[in-house]
């Protein structure tokens, strides 16, 4: 039997690591106004949040995370025209705007393995992937704590004019190997700052 | 980290890139289904939506989502669609239902709209948003449109339309015009024998109530026994209601089978008011007699009737036109022939007058069958006879030669043997100028030279006066 208290750090520390480098990497895209929010009551994870969901996996012995930024097209193109080198949101074409996301869900993806990656987890990324409607119909969001550990998480990046929602399910495959996660250093020092880097 | 294959990637990227694009072709074609299309979770949080949807809840497509779904219509028309969810949620077997809700869009700024909506379970749920309910409105305005003029017309029309059901009673009823006709209210669940037979059942024939018998028998039986008996159904009646016959009606029945499975289920009657028809057509038929009755008795003034020539009334109507016209250079000539029997009195006192009459009918035979369309010839009295004919002298002589001619071959059988006949005329040609009296006159000098000169001859008064 694992030891429950380890357990719980294992969680919280993963966790905290996903939505650091979210956060981390949309200040990057959009700029440092964003914020996140954490503390909500009336959504939960397995909801259909917004019209459309970037979504990418980052696989390993020790992790599996299935990463999901809910956004809709329409906030999303008043932000990234400066990255199209566009003078105003009405050129961004619908393509651009998915693109977009998807870039920043990769480029979270890919942070969180090198996080994993430098402290002897093993881990890859899937590419990124978009979809819309009622997206969520095929997820199982229910937690637990056997046969394998799973768990979700829910925040808000936000700033005045646009709300990403990020749900993270993550599965705990080897606790023993997860456990070096416990012994890393703040993930913010070894970030990599890097630009957008499209598909 | 694991590095991957570099093909394995690029095919792991395809294989996705492909999957988005059938996901976002297939959700494309979903927001563009027309009228509302929505997909609500258990708690009524709209999860998806077409762009119609946005439209007609007039709303921001990313303003639709997870909006709750009673936020968008009126407590009213909320109620009706709770009923049906709790249906849906208490009857695990019902999959669907579908009703009519009016809706205004637009926050009820403008008028409502009748909308045919359909509710479906969805096979798929998750354990976040519980069951999922596809939630389809049609606006069907245009369709009640459509269906309330029809509706207009018919009950505008004047027929009177009955369904009747396969035990005899009247179903419904698509004419205002109808009421009137039968002078009956709220006829649906009556039987329609009693309501349009029952009343004149005294005044119906031997067969047409065996008729009515055969219409009530057809009912749940095949439709070929319709078709075999439909000639006996009464299709003509004359329609009052307790002893109003001043105010009954002509009414034309035409019947129509509508079949289920080839069984005569229900009897479409429809009825034609007549009335003005059929009075219009008698008075036509009145004023048709009346004006035969004229014609005969306008023919006995002008008609001789013995010789069924004309008789002198209408020779002055008549003539003096011709005469009028020949004053206008209207008519180029215009001669006389006056003819004379010879020796007619004695044809009378030996043969009597039956024998007589005889002689005048064969010799105004002769002359009508020897004068053209152009030609009046005229019965002036007894013995006489006159043609006017619009040609010259020479032409009329040619005519006058031909009618003496004729009547000298003519033989009349009598008991004593058979009579020969002999006939003198006179003829004269009109002069502009000259009076009706003049003209006769001259004809009749001629008339009197021929007699003068042994008869059986024709003489023109130019011949005299030259």
């Amino acid at each position: 039997m694992y030891d429950a208290s380890k357990r719980l750090l294992i969680k919280e520390k993963i966790k905290s690591l996903v939505k650091e480098i979210a956060l981390s990497r949309a200040r990057t895209s959009v700029g440092d106004e964003v914020e996140i929010e954490e503390d909500f009551t009336s959504l939960e994870v397995g909801q259909v949040l917004k019209n459309h969901m970037a979504l990418i996996m980052i696989h390993g012995c020790a992790f599996r995370i299935t990463l999901k930024l809910h956004f809709s097209l329409s906030q999303i193109q008043q932000i990234c025209h400066h990255y199209y080198g566009l003078s105003s949101s009405g050129e961004v074409t619908e393509h651009q705007t998915i693109d977009f996301v998807k870039e920043l869900s990769n480029m979270i993806g890919g942070a969180v393995a090198v996080v994993l990656d430098d402290v002897g987890i093993d881990t890859g990324i899937s590419l990124p992937l978009c979809m819309s409607g009622f997206y969520e119909v095929f997820s199982d969001y229910r937690e637990l704590d056997t046969p394998y550990v799973k768990f979700n998480d829910i925040w808000k990046l936000h700033t005045e004019v646009v709300q990403i929602y990020g749900t993270a399910q993550i599965e705990i495959r080897d606790e023993e190997l997860a456990e070096k996660l416990l012994y890393m250093d703040n993930p913010s020092e070894t970030d990599d700052e890097g630009g957008i880097d499209f598909l | 980290m694991t590095i991957i294959n570099n093909h394995e990637l690029q095919v792991s990227h395809k294989v996705l890139t492909l999957l988005e694009k059938a996901s976002s072709t297939a959700e494309r074609i979903i927001d563009q289904f027309p009228g509302v299309f929505l997909i609500v979770n258990e708690r009524f949080d709209i999860l998806r939506g077409n762009f119609d949807a946005d439209q007609i809840f007039d709303c921001q497509h990313d303003q639709l989502l997870r909006t709750n779904l009673k936020d968008l219509f009126p407590q009213g028309v909320w109620n009706l669609f709770s009923q049906q969810f709790s249906f849906l949620s208490e009857n695990p077997d019902t999959k669907t239902v579908k009703f009519e809700a009016n809706f205004s869009n637009n926050h009820n700024i403008l008028a409502e709209k009748p909308f045919f909506w359909q509710i479906s379970k969805l096979e798929m749920g998750t354990s976040v948003e519980g069951q999922l309910y596809s939630l389809k409105g049609e606006d069907i305005s245009q369709i009640r449109e459509s269906e309330s003029k029809l509706v207009n017309i018919f009950a505008s029309i004047p027929l009177g339309i009955l369904l009747v059901d396969a035990s005899g009673y009247i179903e419904d009823s698509y004419s205002n015009y109808l009421e009137y006709l039968l002078s009956n209210k709220d006829l649906e669940g009556k039987n329609f024998r009693e309501i349009i037979f029952e009343p004149i059942e005294n005044d119906l024939t031997h067969d047409e109530l065996k008729g009515l018998d055969e219409l009530s028998n057809c009912l749940n039986k095949q439709e070929e026994h319709f078709h075999k008996v439909r000639e006996l159904f009464p299709t003509r009646i004359f329609y009052y209601r307790e002893n109003n016959v001043i105010e009954g009606k002509h009414l034309k029945l035409s019947y129509q089978p509508v079949c289920y499975e080839g069984i005569v289920k229900r009897l479409l009657i429809i009825l034609e008011d007549r009335t003005k028809i059929i009075i219009t057509e008698r008075e036509k038929q009145e004023v048709s007699l009346l004006q035969e009755q004229s014609r005969a008795i306008y023919e006995s003034a002008i008609r001789d009737p013995l010789t069924g020539l004309y008789t002198r009334l209408y020779m002055e109507e008549k003539v003096q036109k011709m005469v009028e016209n020949h004053d206008d250079y209207a008519m180029r000539n215009l001669s006389l022939v006056f003819f004379d029997l010879d020796h007619f009195k004695q044809i009378n006192d030996n043969y009597g007058h039956d024998i007589g009459d005889e002689v005048l009918r064969q010799v105004a035979a002769v002359i009508t069958y020897e004068t053209r369309e152009t030609d009046l010839a005229v019965r002036f009295g007894g013995e006489e006879f006159l043609v006017f004919i619009p040609t010259d002298e020479k032409g009329a002589s040619i005519f006058a030669e031909r009618v003496r001619k004729s009547v000298g071959e003519m033989q009349i059988d009598t008991d004593s043997g058979p009579i020969k006949l002999t006939m003198s005329g006179g003829i004269s040609q009109h002069k502009q100028g000259e009076s009706l009296q003049d003209f006769i006159k001259h004809a009749d000098n001629a008339l009197y030279s021929a007699k003068r000169s042994g008869r059986d001859r024709i003489v023109l008064i130019s011949q005299l006066n030259s």
